[in-house]
């Protein structure tokens, strides 16, 4: 039954995806910055998706550290995770699209360097996991990584920014406008995203209860 | 007359340069989109051969645990 | 409420008078902190106008990463003996041993820092002593930031492989606003130039951050001195 639901949103979102990469590659170039301006249709759905992701994990560490139930730290990870490979996504396309808008790779501008800020902060929770062996300190420790580590996001976010604005600004975000009739699509394109994070997100949950069952089966293995 | 080939030649170039300018654009936008799938598609791989590791983990777990009581 | 005081500051004490009878953290923490600062020469000009520019980025590199060799100690130490689990089951509470040791690894990490702080001046050629007390305000604060959530990862790392990779890994992205505002405030003030209205917001954020950090820690140490 689960299978199934998680079958269905994933082809939903898969048949969303293909149809605005088809309105999205039909569309005119943008006034001032030409066709590289629709990366947005994605740069932007992912950053937001990461955020959420982040979020979630948040919510999932604390109910973890009240309840002490593992389906929550398994929610934990498995959005963290999710989170990454989306703001990887973001960080790579715009990173791609400053080579073109600013004619180099790399700008040091405030909101690419506060999400590398953040996915280093995140890929330090799953080393972290990583290098614990016993699941329930594990799960403790993680959870009040993972705690820290959202509420160092605005925090980031806030500071670098004014670190940004008190430099001369070599470049800036603006000059692109977005036409209405894009809205649409950019809404629709969002949804999907959202999607695809929601059946990864499931996908990865599941694997976490195989490792607790293998778990399980080892310490059986061990008694016997 | 002299002045309008020129003219004319200089618009030309324009015109060449704003094609480069679009070209590039346009190559870059694919490059851009490609990525993104890329990741997607590389996350999916990573989480199948996860999934397949972990299936074949508790198969083999649990044909042990079949063995040990009859032994 | 005098009792967690008290409470407090014994295991402050402890952890100080520990410290200063091997000294090997404290040690390695400034010889690392001289060979930073020697480096440093051999990438910039020392006698550069623009190294002034940037001694407040030099300075808090210098600071993290010998804060880091102290902090790594931190809970490392109680390791031997089982000391760490008879912290754990003596009758103070998770906070009062939290904030203890925090206590003992600020004076350690301050300790460094201002033997670091003269030795920089004199290698660049940097009169940091023109606005001398809200210079000694910042570090105190920023090195408060560092200490609260050093030893709340020297707590979270103490018992796993990697310890020593752990922390740095762990720790910096956090510390990189408070890092940050104390880069930009120390630059200014080495500079002669007092805080003002266009940089108090870096002030302001450094305590936040502080305040922010300690409660949480605070109110998170039990579960993980449990845990672990």
């Amino acid at each position: 039954m689960r299978d199934k639901i998680l079958y269905i949103i994933g082809a939903v979102a898969l048949i969303l995806l293909a149809r605005d990469m088809y309105l999205i590659t039909g569309f005119p170039a943008e006034a001032n910055q030409g066709a590289i301006f629709k990366i947005i249709f994605f740069h932007v759905p992912m950053a937001i998706t990461a955020l959420t992701c982040a979020m979630v994990a948040f919510v999932a560490s604390i109910l973890f550290l009240i309840t002490k139930n593992f389906q929550y730290d398994a929610l934990a990870v498995a959005v963290t995770e999710v989170g990454l490979a989306f703001l990887a996504g973001n960080l790579i396309t715009g990173s791609i699209w400053g080579r073109v808008a600013w004619g180099i790779w790399w700008a040091w501008d405030a909101r690419l360097t506060s999400a590398l800020v953040c996915w280093l902060l995140y890929a330090g929770y799953l080393m972290l996991r990583n290098a614990i062996e016993e699941p329930t300190q594990r799960a403790t420790f993680a959870a009040v990584f993972s705690i820290f580590a959202f509420i160092d996001v605005p925090i980031v976010i806030f500071s670098i920014k004014w670190w940004r604005t008190q430099h001369p600004q070599p470049v800036f975000w603006g000059g692109g406008s977005f036409p209405p009739d894009w809205s649409a699509v950019f809404g629709w394109q969002m949804l999907a995203i959202l999607l695809v994070g929601v059946v990864f997100t499931a996908v990865r949950l599941r694997q976490e209860q195989f490792q607790r069952e293998i778990d399980s089966l080892r310490r059986m293995a061990h008694a016997l | 007359m002299y002045a309008l080939m020129l003219l004319q030649a200089s618009a030309d170039d324009a015109v060449l340069r704003e094609m480069e300018r679009l070209q590039r654009n346009f190559t870059f936008l694919n490059s851009g989109l490609w990525v993104a799938w890329l990741i997607l598609v590389v996350y999916v791989l990573m989480m199948v051969s996860r999934e397949r590791k972990l299936k074949r983990e508790i198969a083999g777990l649990k044909a042990m645990l079949e063995d040990k009581p009859r032994s | 409420m005098m009792a967690f005081v008290r409470q407090v500051l014994v295991i402050m004490a402890k952890d100080l008078r520990a410290e200063l009878r091997t000294k090997e953290a404290i040690n390695a923490s400034l010889s690392f902190a001289l060979v930073v600062l020697l480096l440093f020469s051999f990438a910039f000009d020392p006698s550069e106008e623009t190294t002034r520019e940037i001694s407040g980025g030099l300075l808090w590199i210098v600071f993290a990463f010998a804060g880091t060799l102290l902090l790594n100690r931190s809970f490392a130490r109680e390791l031997n003996n089982d000391c760490l689990d008879a912290l754990i089951s003596a009758p103070i509470s998770g906070a009062a041993l939290f904030l203890g040791k925090a206590l003992a690894n600020y004076v350690l990490v301050l300790a460094v820092e201002l033997i670091a702080l003269p030795l920089f001046g004199v290698f660049y050629n940097v009169r940091w002593t023109s606005q001398f007390w809200q210079l000694m305000m910042v570090i105190a604060l920023a090195t408060w930031g560092m200490t609260v959530t050093g030893t709340m990862f020297s707590a979270l790392t103490v018992n796993i492989r990697l310890r020593e990779v752990m922390l740095p890994i762990l720790n910096f992205p956090i510390l990189i606003p408070a890092l940050l505002g104390a880069m930009q405030l120390t630059s200014a003030l080495v500079a002669g130039k007092p805080i003002a209205a266009d940089n108090d917001a870096w002030l302001k954020m450094l305590i936040g951050f502080d305040v922010m950090y300690t409660a949480v820690s605070v109110f998170l140490v039990e579960t993980v001195l449990v845990g672990g």
